[in-house]
């Protein structure tokens, strides 16, 4: 049987080297590859992307990587600086344009019912509510606000945790 | 921030937070740094760490300039999906940038490949070659996957099982199943010794 598992790793070494590797363009991307091997893809995606990876060296080899990903515990990280220059990414690049617009859309919507209620005193008070309701959407939908749910969430999350390692108290006697 | 989940510090990168980009920096750093010089270092790309440092800043920047983070299907299994990023990002870096490609990156399986040093080694192995293409070349694809991890990537059935997310067992038996069906397709051509070949 020895024999046979080297005749299987010779032909399949054989058919490898000088195959090429590019990534083409019916690679699949890199969420669709990490969402197959965690299977949270349709069945007729899967099917297809498993054919390509079964053609595909390049696929192949992205995905063995990630299964040697532990390795990175024990090689050195970046140099510090190179942290804080990424770190400084997020005050040199901005926000973009359309993020902001994107971001302030529930209160843009809030203002123009806000004018529209005057303009349209017949259907005045319809008007305020819809103010109301978008506004209270994008007050709730801004990033701090969602930021500060976040870290509620996980601050009782770790609370609860704690309390659970605690050992229960002994009843005294 | 550092009690967030991954997922819950994803949704507020998306959202341009300063505060939880600074967190994913410093939880993720280590295994893209890794994955960037893994990468090159099996491609047998020569690279400086310059280079390692100039990939590392691009994949930040393309992370928070498109919305890529938002492509991710399941953001609790994000650092697989951040390694398959950095390391055909590194690729790409030497393609573009540095106008390079590998020599030849399947050259890490040329000491595994046939010899064809011996003339009579080679006829036999041409029919040799055939016995195993008709049965290695007609695998359905999953399987084809597996015994590609199994033989030519060395996996253990317990590795290729937590890759492909299938049981253990289903990978004994493929490769099993692989073994017995050669073999026979060996014998049918008369190849009952492999030693001889």
């Amino acid at each position: 049987m020895d024999n046979i598992n080297t005749l299987i790793k010779k032909h399949l070494a054989d058919k490898a080297v000088g195959s090429g590797l590019k990534r083409s363009k019916k690679c699949p991307s890199e969420a669709d590859l990490t969402a197959y091997l965690h299977g949270t893809i349709s069945e007729q995606k899967s099917e297809k992307i498993s054919q390509h990876i079964s053609q595909c060296l390049f696929c192949l080899e992205a995905i063995e990587q990630t299964s040697r990903q532990d390795m990175s515990i024990r090689e050195p990280g970046p140099p510090r600086q190179v942290i804080e220059r990424a770190k400084a990414i997020a005050k040199t690049q901005g926000s973009g344009g359309f993020y902001r617009l994107k971001k302030h859309l529930w209160l843009i919507g809030a203002v123009i019912a806000f004018g529209l209620s005057f303009i349209l005193s017949k259907y005045f008070f319809q008007f305020l509510i819809l103010t109301l309701i978008l506004g209270i959407k994008w007050a709730l939908d801004t990033a701090n606000t969602r930021t500060l749910i976040m870290v509620n969430d996980a601050w009782h999350k770790h609370r609860n945790k704690d309390d659970q390692e605690k050992p229960a108290k002994k009843p005294s006697l | 921030m550092n009690d967030l989940s991954d997922s819950q510090l994803i949704n507020l990168c998306l959202d341009k937070n300063p505060l939880a980009w600074s967190e994913f920096i410093e939880r993720f750093s280590k295994v893209i740094y890794w994955a960037i010089r893994d990468r090159l270092r099996r491609w047998g790309y020569q690279f400086q760490e310059g280079d390692v440092e100039n990939i590392y800043q691009e994949i930040f920047v393309s992370l928070w300039q498109k919305p890529k983070l938002a492509e991710i299907k399941d953001k609790e299994k994000l650092s697989g999906w951040l390694v398959m990023v950095a390391g055909n990002n590194a690729v790409d870096y030497f393609r573009k940038k540095k106008r390079k490609e590998p020599k030849d990156i399947t050259f890490i399986f040329k000491d595994l490949a046939f010899s064809n040093d011996n003339p009579l080694q080679l006829l036999h192995s041409r029919e040799l070659k055939q016995t195993l293409e008709s049965v290695l070349g007609t695998l359905p694809s999953k399987e084809k996957i597996v015994i590609t991890l199994s033989y030519l990537y060395n996996k253990k059935h317990r590795e290729i099982a937590e890759i492909l997310n299938i049981p253990i067992n289903t990978v004994s038996t493929l490769i099993f199943r692989t073994k017995e069906r050669l073999k026979d397709k060996l014998e049918e051509k008369g190849i009952r010794n492999i030693e001889d070949i």
